[in-house]
């Protein structure tokens, strides 16, 4: 399964921000300001190499970057292009066949806290795909869940289209108990840390997958909280909406 | 001086991309494979139609994207044809239907459509593969379908748009992507995972499969391993390379199983190369 791209606007956009996205890690940080002291330095040929050295770095890492090119449904796409914005616990999975004989899992949501639309005491989403006898029809990648986690859910089209969250997987966010700080945060459905603040559009990804809380900290850039994520939506829902 | 070459050489690593290729899996965590080394794929995509790469069919560009799998050195082979019979894919398991929605075992239509036998495919998804696979992750068909509600044409280079700002589609790039999941690959990026690949979940400027692809197709399908008949030429030395590279990125049961299978042809190999020296 493939994402459709985005508009020419947003694309040109991403593009041109994209060497930024890359995260400048403390190495890089270190070369960067090695090099900005070096310059009151008297020997020059000492400052001169890493100088060199470190644009050379940076260079080759613009460049890698510049392969990361990713068309995908920012922030506030994801709220607007919702009907429901629910966090919930799933308390059910089961599967089913329609009249075709086409597979389908039903995920069922409770003790549901709703943030946009009109939702009962529970959700029950609609993917496509199972297990038929002994077989399983899926499509790659299609978000699977687990009895009693907790997901912040933008959703649209349940119940007849094959996903039914906006951007597929983007349209899930794990929600998860951190015993240091004592609240919930939240992780994208990579189970990637997110961060307080939006950085423009997008939500902001801790570093690398599976970074803790610490680490995060130490960048000066705390873990974005349940309440943080329920101040952003609640921010881009206060938003004039576009005319689609 | 030292130091900053030091630094040099570790940014450098880290700059250049991770081999992280990931593969589809069943439920007993074994990746999903063709189990004869070959897949049928047909394409009923149509033409003529003259598109922007020069080419003047939709199929033919199905053609191409399969000739690229079958040009990488991996024991796996897509027979890949246009036209003829359709099985319809849609329907309930049964005598035409190997698996509910997916045709016959081992027929892998390539079809546009506007939904996936009757649900939508929404506003985000410009194409799927419905994979069907037994218990132990045996592939039994995968058919393929193209979003005919979204602009499509075929071209390299970056993406490219309407004068009102929507994508046109590169229908080469795409079905490149769907055949990698007709395979058993999955979205490296989808593990949060950072590598140039066709088979990242998001249509991107990369057009032509990339040395993660390669490498994943060649790991899930390892040259010294290959069966069945039709097969493509291989290449066994750069393919352990790939092996030892992949290895991290899979399970370790499907690992050793896979080992074992690659020691018992290569010490094949050795006696057979022994007894035709005698």
């Amino acid at each position: 399964m493939t994402v459709q791209a985005e508009p020419r606007r947003t694309f040109q956009i991403l593009r041109y921000k994209l060497p930024q996205w890359r995260h400048i890690d403390s190495r890089e940080l270190s070369c960067y300001g090695k090099a900005v002291l070096s310059a009151n330095d008297i020997d020059s040929r000492r400052v001169l190499i890493p100088v060199l050295l470190c644009l050379l770095v940076l260079l080759i890492n613009a460049l890698a970057a510049r392969a990361m090119v990713v068309l995908k449904r920012d922030f506030p796409d994801l709220v607007t292009r919702s009907e429901q914005i629910v966090i919930g616990t799933v308390t059910g999975i089961r599967e089913e066949q329609d009249s075709s004989g086409t597979p389908y899992t039903l995920v069922t949501f409770s003790d549901l806290s709703v943030l946009k639309g009109e939702v009962g005491s529970a959700l029950t989403l609609r993917f496509y795909g199972g297990t038929a006898g002994d077989v399983q029809v899926r499509i790659s990648d299609m978000p699977t869940f687990t009895i009693g986690e907790r997901d912040v859910l933008f959703v649209a089209g349940n119940g007849s289209t094959v996903c039914p969250l906006v951007g597929v997987w983007q349209g899930r966010f794990y929600v998860r108990f951190d015993a240091d700080l004592g609240t919930d945060i939240v992780e994208d459905s990579n189970h990637q840390l997110l961060l307080l603040g939006l950085n423009q559009r997008e939500l902001i990804r801790a570093p690398a997958r599976g970074a803790r809380e610490g680490d995060a900290a130490a960048g000066g850039q705390p873990p974005l909280t349940l309440d943080d994520f329920r101040q952003l939506i609640a921010d881009a829902l206060a938003q004039p909406q576009p005319n689609n | 001086m030292r130091r900053a070459a030091a630094i040099l050489l570790l940014l450098v690593l880290s700059a250049l991309p991770a081999r992280a290729f990931v593969c589809l899996k069943a439920a007993n965590d074994a990746c999903l494979h063709w189990a004869q080394g070959q897949a049928n794929i047909v394409s009923f995509l149509g033409g003529p139609v003259q598109l922007n790469n020069g080419t003047t069919s939709w199929d033919q560009n199905a053609i191409n994207a399969a000739n690229d799998w079958n040009g990488i050195g991996a024991a796996v082979h897509f027979n890949a044809s246009a036209g003829g019979t359709l099985n319809e894919p849609c329907g309930p398991a049964g005598p035409r239907h190997a698996c509910p929605g997916t045709g016959p075992a081992g027929d892998n239509p390539v079809v546009f459509r506007d939904n996936v036998c009757g649900a939508a495919f929404g506003p985000d998804i410009i194409e799927l593969t419905k994979n069907c696979w037994n218990a132990d992750g045996t592939m039994i068909n995968a058919p393929v379908f193209v979003n005919s509600a979204v602009l499509w044409n075929a071209y390299d280079g970056p993406i490219q748009f309407t004068t009102g700002g929507q994508p046109v589609n590169d229908i080469r790039r795409v079905l490149l992507h769907e055949l990698g999941h007709v395979l058993g690959l999955g979205h490296p990026d989808q593990t949060g995972q950072t590598v140039q690949a066709i088979m990242n979940s998001r249509e991107s400027e990369l057009d032509r499969l990339q040395t993660d692809d390669i490498s994943g197709a060649r790991v899930l399908y390892p040259p010294t391993a290959m069966v069945g008949t039709g097969g493509c030429q291989v290449d066994s030395a750069s393919a352990s390379g790939a092996w030892l590279l992949a290895a991290p990125a899979l399970s370790f049961a499907w690992r050793r199983q896979r080992r074992r299978e690659r020691w018992r042809g290569v010490r094949a190999l050795n006696t057979s190369q022994r007894n035709s020296s005698e």
